[in-house]
């Protein structure tokens, strides 16, 4: 029996190259999730679909397939690419390798797709980029099942972040700790997203970051080194 | 049947070929066999010689079986701009166009976080010595105009930005002899954002 989707939207989040001529695409679609779907000739030099098969061009595409591995029948563009600059782009790339990594294949997020719109609409407006990652982060472990449960927290005390097992209340702060550690405040903040508060925003930086790296393993996202500048090695 | 252990290493030998099969590189293999053994032991030296000796370039990175390429070596050519490139094939390109008198620097790709290609697989670093020793006055960008290809462009220009050094970025726009009704809408947003004044 053969699979088919018509009409589905879909962004792009990688493309690689496939045989002589064709290109194997990441795309994160509506209701589908992130699914891979081989691209036939489209590194032809006349291929309508070279221009289309760029990150951040909102699709709407028709796909066939039993497999993990579909194949794409056709593509169109329904609106213009959203062409981000400067460090915004390097933040939209950061933005689809954190699909690319944390997304598994086939498992539908809709919810996060209108997030993802949302992200890279910021990205382009280009105004607080800062708040819309933060937004967007904690919507994607939200949506991967992971939650902070801040119910028992209060506000004075000062708490360890522990991946499997949550906020533990500690009574000594020692500089060794200090990375892993976030007051109270600062959580109840960071769920409420008020992120209007300076420090709020530099501890919700924090804390995604260790929350994001437990999900990523010891593979650490390449993107970010981008925004860090370069230093050479050695 | 099964061919003899060293027909079919050549057979195999030819797979390593882009858009080569099997059925090709046995083709391949018995034309060599049966009908040019001259042409296979001229293509076998060749191999050899330019799988030993073509490094790249000290200076652009290009590729090439002296110290220096031919470009970086010529005398005459203009070291104050330099053209920034993904691949030795575009700097062929833009050599056939004529239209260039200055240096290149190949990068051999395009920064890409997903497949784990970062700036150091890229020679930045020689890049940014190249720049700093005073000689370039324009460095321009000419990666591919794809997200990759820009986000390499960005940061390229970023970490420059301290230097005292004109950083361009190549047009985009419509192909010449072109019909606007069949461009792209991205390459023809990018044309129509791009325009310039005629007066």
């Amino acid at each position: 029996m053969s699979y088919q989707v018509e009409a589905q939207a879909a962004y792009v989040l990688h493309t690689r190259p496939y045989r002589e001529t064709s290109l194997l695409v990441d795309l994160f679609t509506l209701e589908q999730g992130k699914v891979s779907v081989v691209v036939k000739g489209a590194r032809s030099p006349r291929s309508r679909m070279r221009a289309m098969m760029q990150p951040f061009t909102p699709l709407q595409i028709n796909l066939r397939g039993r497999h993990e591995l579909k194949t794409l029948l056709q593509a169109e563009a329904v609106a213009a690419p959203v062409f981000l600059k400067g460090d915004a782009l390097i933040c939209g790339l950061y933005v689809n390798e954190l699909l690319e990594r944390l997304l598994q294949p086939a498992d539908p997020h809709p919810h996060l797709y209108v997030f993802y719109q949302y992200v890279l609409n910021e990205l382009l407006a280009a105004t607080d980029i800062e708040l819309a990652l933060r937004t967007f982060e904690q919507k994607l472990l939200q949506q991967l099942g992971f939650q902070f449960d801040v119910q028992a927290c209060q506000p004075e005390a000062i708490y360890r972040y522990e991946p499997s097992r949550g906020f533990i209340s500690v009574r000594q702060l020692s500089d060794a700790l200090k990375p892993l550690c976030f007051s109270g405040d600062q959580l109840i903040g960071i769920v409420a997203e008020e992120y209007h508060r300076p420090e709020i925003r530099r501890a919700a930086k924090r804390l995604m970051r260790l929350a994001l790296e437990t999900q990523l393993g010891n593979r650490p996202l390449r993107s970010r080194e981008l925004l860090q500048g370069y230093r050479p090695k050695g | 049947m099964s061919f003899s252990p060293l027909i079919q290493d050549l057979i195999d030998a030819f797979r390593v070929l882009p858009g080569v099969g099997p059925k090709t590189a046995q083709r391949m293999a018995f034309h060599l066999l049966e009908r040019d053994r001259q042409g296979a032991n001229t293509l076998s030296a060749a191999l050899t010689l330019a799988a030993d000796k073509v490094g790249h370039c000290a200076c652009c990175r290009t590729l090439s079986e002296n110290e220096l390429c031919e470009i970086c070596a010529d005398n005459r050519r203009d070291e104050t701009q330099i053209c920034v490139l993904e691949s030795p094939v575009d700097m062929l390109a833009i050599e056939q166009t004529g239209g260039f008198n200055g240096g290149y620097f190949v990068l051999m790709g395009h920064l890409s976080p997903i497949d784990g290609v970062g700036p150091d697989d890229l020679g930045l670093d020689q890049l940014f010595k190249r720049l700093e020793s005073g000689t370039v006055k324009e460095m321009i960008l000419a990666t591919n105009p794809t997200v990759e290809g820009e986000a390499t462009a960005h940061f390229i220009a970023e970490q420059i930005k301290h230097l005292d050094i004109r950083v361009t970025r190549i047009a985009h726009g419509v192909p010449v002899g072109g019909e606007l009704e069949y461009v792209d809408g991205g390459t023809l947003a990018h044309a129509m954002a791009g325009r310039r004044a005629m007066n």
